[in-house]
């Protein structure tokens, strides 16, 4: 079957729409990259109306069969999930069938392959992109599918009437779209949300880097990057619209005048992690780590107490998963995945909480300082506070000095030296919180009090009814040692800088993509049957409790239902039946018709206005001239493609009716 | 020859019509196709409860019934007029004219035809705008003589996706009476030559008046009187004489009784074949059915009319 020439960009939008079904796929990150530059060549190929295989059906046919026995086996061999290379196959599929030559069932096999896309889709992603890559496609492929119909039906050389017919396709869309939410809210969930995929997607690549090691030296970007690592929903919440808390992830020991390291401890694997005694204070956090996040490191409100519930969130399916407790480290997830929910009790506004065998801890670790350190910077160390002598004194001077005397900066010219600590105490006298951790932790063990730098977070900006962390939130900072209190909290970057710093709008696009994001999780991935028992019930409660509506006056009552009277009026008159509209040439026929049944001249209901005419004049009817050119007129109106004026018929009917004037006139005086 | 479909009358059968549209649907074949993967994700939906698999399912099926309704809003406000032509021969084309009419809406994509009718005509168009009428001219092949009973027009349209075909079926019953099929070489047909009737049609002088005009090769059932002898037995053929006023010659062919079926439309075509032979020589020609007689005559119209009743032999007109 061969399709009649398709213009070029209709057979663009068949192309547009195949790119945004594959895109619906590839938004999850889990197809191959050599399949997404494959895909993306073929569709550019086509959309350059370059097609390259035309000639090479047979050939490129096979190969991509070849290829689906590749994708199998490696399904076999457990290389590769099944539904990617399902969606592999399919996508191999339809390049190869943008890349031929068109014809009608080529243009229906790229639709119907594109339709298997986005299911493939909705099966690899839980993206929000999804429903926006899905809608698209929906809209070029009606679009391109209803010009294939005009196509069709066309006549070769007819221009096609594309815009009346996009304009109602525009609207029968809109109503599909409707219709399809309305049935995704209420057709009745009978099975639970388990195959939704939690993929990292191509634009959540990992952000916060817990690597192990911090080093000094570089300009911090992390601090100006908007897109959100965590979710925190805090019970009891705070109502606070930011948290600014410290959100602990690793505590680092070693410093070897360049590099913040960790030396090996003991850990612990458990369900459930107690780290320390609890108390009637603690505050519970259910915490999302995004895959922006990217690492398995853990993190809680400050000081965290206990962890527990984790589920390890991956691609195919989400389970639950163990915590690893390094002892004065981290805790971290057993388990790797690009996400994590867990919970956590922390107990929140005290600094400091001693461990249960912290009393123990081999705190010359702590009290190491890098070989070959500047003199100049023991000197200084020494210099401050001078009369104190009990560690929370001295870690205060000295948090204090470097507070006020020293710059928070980003751009850091020349950080790069090979001795960075001197450089920020002495020469640049600006640095980011990696700097001022640094300073304070070394002054301190030359000072003889044990600390350490930690690393985490700093913030909790509020959206929706929890808290978000961002990338920019990444801060580093100090915990020094107190003996019978275990280890406090110390920052020494100026606390205008401790939380992110993202340039404002994108920090609101992302909030707003985040927040619509939140609602996407909630309303559509997660969206169940418990769901729509709520909705049933918020909907029944709705009629019976006035409580969950606003209570309205009597006036306002009266306003809504005068406003719910003129809509349903406004619709019944829209939706009126409409009177028939005659056409202009039959209202001349009618109009001729009728003037002739005045004189009788109407013979037969059947019979038409030409054989009328004829029998008029075959007889010698005196109203034969007058009619005749009206009926000449009437035809070529109605069958000769040239329709009547404006007032035309208005100035044959008064002709023919001054002529039947005429002829009755006579007939009444005889 | 027109035939319409009767509008309705009345609020209440308009109301009954608009809930009960004498409609037919059919899938196409990529509608089919796009039906097995709908219930191929609802089956994936069901199965794993993946809600992203409901967006799609829902978006499907929602697409389903936005095409439904704007295929119905195509046909629904939609008129048929059928123009039957003056003739027609079997076996060969014949041009049908159906007048499309739309009222307060456009319609997309509409072909036309005949339904349940040997008669294969198909016309369309991609556009009528709303309030206008638009002549789609179609071709059709009629393969047998007689009379063809056209009772109803299909009009469908595949708007606006090209999933499922929509037709809207209107009745106008119309007869299309079909001349015998045009045959070369028609076995010569008995006709009578002894008698005239009608008015002002006068006996032939056997020889005709004046000059010779020219000898020419006699004819099937010729006055054998014209013969030239002398110039035929040289020429070895029978040879007749032409004069320059030469008489009117008449034929009259007469349908043989107790012809029906196959042996009658072969008398009908060779009768054409023969009727129409004589008429282009100047002949008088005329027709004795059961039916009716087609006094004798020349030209243009007496082949039209000689073929109308040849149509209409061994049937009730």
């Amino acid at each position: 079957m061969t399709a009649p020439p398709s213009p070029v960009w209709r057979l663009r939008l068949r192309d547009a729409a195949a790119g945004t079904a594959f895109g619906s796929m590839a938004i999850s990150g889990q197809l191959p990259l050599a399949i997404v530059a494959v895909f993306a060549l073929g569709l550019v190929l086509a959309l350059m109306q370059r097609r390259v295989l035309a000639h090479r059906v047979g050939l490129s046919t096979a190969a991509v069969f070849a290829a689906s026995l590749v994708l199998i086996l490696l399904v076999l061999m457990g290389r590769l999930d099944l539904v990617v290379s399902a969606s592999v196959f399919v996508a191999l599929l339809t390049v190869q069938r943008l890349l031929v030559a068109s014809t009608l069932a080529v243009n229906q096999q790229v639709h119907l392959t594109s339709v298997l896309m986005t299911a493939g889709g909705a099966a690899l992603s839980a993206d929000l992109l999804y429903a926006l890559f899905l809608l698209t496609f929906a809209g070029l492929a009606t679009f391109s599918l209803t010009a294939g119909v005009l196509v069709q039906a066309a006549a070769p050389g007819e221009t096609l009437p594309t815009r009346p017919a996009f304009r109602r396709v525009g609207m029968g869309f809109a109503f599909a779209v409707l219709g399809a939410m309305a049935f995704f809210v209420f057709f009745p969930r009978l099975s639970l949300g388990i195959a939704a995929r939690r993929s990292a997607g191509l634009f959540n690549t990992a952000t916060s880097g817990f690597t192990g090691n911090v080093r000094l030296g570089g300009s911090g970007t992390l601090k100006t990057d908007p897109r959100l690592v965590a979710r925190i929903k805090l019970v009891p919440d705070r109502g606070l619209t930011s948290l600014e808390a410290y959100w602990p992830g690793r505590a680092l020991d070693t410093f070897d005048g360049r590099e913040w390291k960790t030396l090996g401890n003991d850990s612990v694997t458990a369900e459930r992690l107690q780290l320390r005694g609890g108390g009637d204070t603690l505050q519970r956090q259910e915490i999302e780590l995004l895959p922006a996040y990217g690492s398995p490191t853990l993190i809680a409100l400050d000081t965290p107490v206990v962890f527990f519930d984790a589920i390890a969130l991956q691609p195919t399916r989400s389970t639950r998963t163990a915590f690893i407790d390094v002892r004065n480290v981290e805790v971290r997830a057993a388990r790797s995945a690009p996400s994590y929910q867990y919970q956590a009790y922390s107990k929140p506004d005290v600094p400091t909480l001693l461990r249960a065998g912290d009393e123990e801890v081999d705190l010359s670790r702590y009290l190491q300082l890098p070989e070959g350190l500047e003199a100049r910077v023991s000197t200084l160390a020494q210099e401050i506070a001078t009369d104190a002598t009990e560690p929370r004194e001295i870690a205060s001077e000295l948090t204090k000095y470097l507070k006020g005397r020293y710059r928070y900066s980003l751009e850091l010219p020349g950080a790069t030296t090979t001795d960075p600590l001197p450089d920020f105490l002495f020469r640049r006298k600006a640095g980011h919180c990696e700097d001022f951790a640094t300073a304070l932790a070394v002054l301190l063990r030359i000072r003889g009090v044990p600390s350490r730098v930690v690393t985490g977070f700093f913030g909790g900006e509020r959206m929706g009814d929890g808290y978000v962390l961002r990338a920019a939130d990444a801060h580093a900072w100090v915990q020094a040692w107190v003996p019978g209190e275990g280890f406090i909290t110390l920052d020494a970057t100026p606390e205008a800088f401790r939380s992110g710093r993202p340039q404002p709008l994108l920090a609101w696009v992302v909030r707003a993509y985040a927040s619509i994001e939140s609602s996407w999780q909630a309303w559509v991935v997660d969206y169940s049957f418990r769901d729509q028992m709520k909705l049933t019930r918020a909907a029944a409660q709705g009629v019976s409790a006035p409580t969950r509506w606003p209570k309205l006056s009597r006036r306002a009552l009266a306003v809504v239902w005068a406003l719910g009277v003129t809509l349903i009026a406004l619709g019944a008159w829209l939706l009126r039946p409409r009177q028939r509209a005659v056409p202009e040439a039959i209202r001349l026929l009618l109009d001729i018709e009728r003037a002739l049944a005045q004189v009788g001249a109407r013979r037969r209901e059947t019979e038409g206005i030409e054989e009328t005419l004829e029998w008029l004049r075959r007889t010698g009817h005196p109203l034969a001239p007058a009619v005749s050119p009206l009926v000449q007129r009437y035809l070529e109106a109605r069958f000769g493609a040239r329709p009547l004026r404006t007032g035309e018929r208005r100035h044959l009917v008064g002709t023919l009716e001054a002529a039947l004037r005429v002829f009755l006139t006579p007939r009444a005086s005889a | 020859m027109r035939s319409s479909a009767k509008p309705l009358r009345g609020w209440r059968r308009r109301w009954a019509a608009f809930w009960r549209p004498p409609r037919e649907l059919k899938v196409t074949t990529s509608g089919r196709t796009y039906l097995v993967l709908t219930l191929v994700v609802g089956i994936g939906a069901l199965n794993t409860g993946n809600n992203l698999l409901y967006l799609v399912l829902g978006l499907q099926l929602a697409t389903i019934i936005a095409s439904g309704i704007l295929s119905e809003r195509c046909v629904r406000n939609l008129s048929v007029t059928r123009v039957l032509p003056d003739g027609c021969r079997a076996g060969e084309p014949v041009a049908l004219r159906y007048i499309l009419q739309t009222e307060g809406e456009p319609a997309f994509a509409v072909e036309v035809g005949e339904a349940d009718s040997p008669l294969r005509s198909r016309g369309q168009t991609s556009f009528l705008p709303p309030r206008t009428e638009r002549s789609i001219r179609t071709l059709a092949t009629p393969d047998r003589r007689g009379p063809l009973t056209l009772t109803r027009i299909r009009v469908t349209t595949t708007f606006p996706l090209g999933l499922f075909a929509k037709s809207r079926v209107f009745d106008a019953p119309q007869t299309l009476w079909v001349a015998p099929r045009r045959v070369k070489a028609a076995a010569p047909t008995q006709f009578r030559t002894n008698r005239l009737q009608g008015e002002g049609i006068k006996a032939p002088r056997p020889g005709g008046s004046g000059d010779l005009l020219q000898l020419r090769e006699i004819a099937f059932g010729e006055d054998v009187r014209r013969v030239h002898w002398l110039k035929s037995a040289a020429r070895g053929e029978l040879l007749r004489v032409e004069r320059e006023r030469d008489e009117p010659r008449y034929a009259e062919f007469e349908q043989p009784s107790g012809l029906t079926g196959a042996a009658l439309d072969t008398w009908c075509e060779a009768t054409a074949a023969h009727a129409e032979r004589l008429l282009k020589q100047g002949w008088l020609v005329g027709l004795a059915t059961p039916q009716g007689r087609v006094e004798a005559a020349s030209g243009e119209g007496q082949s039209a009319k000689l073929l109308r009743a040849l149509a209409t032999a061994g049937f009730d007109a």
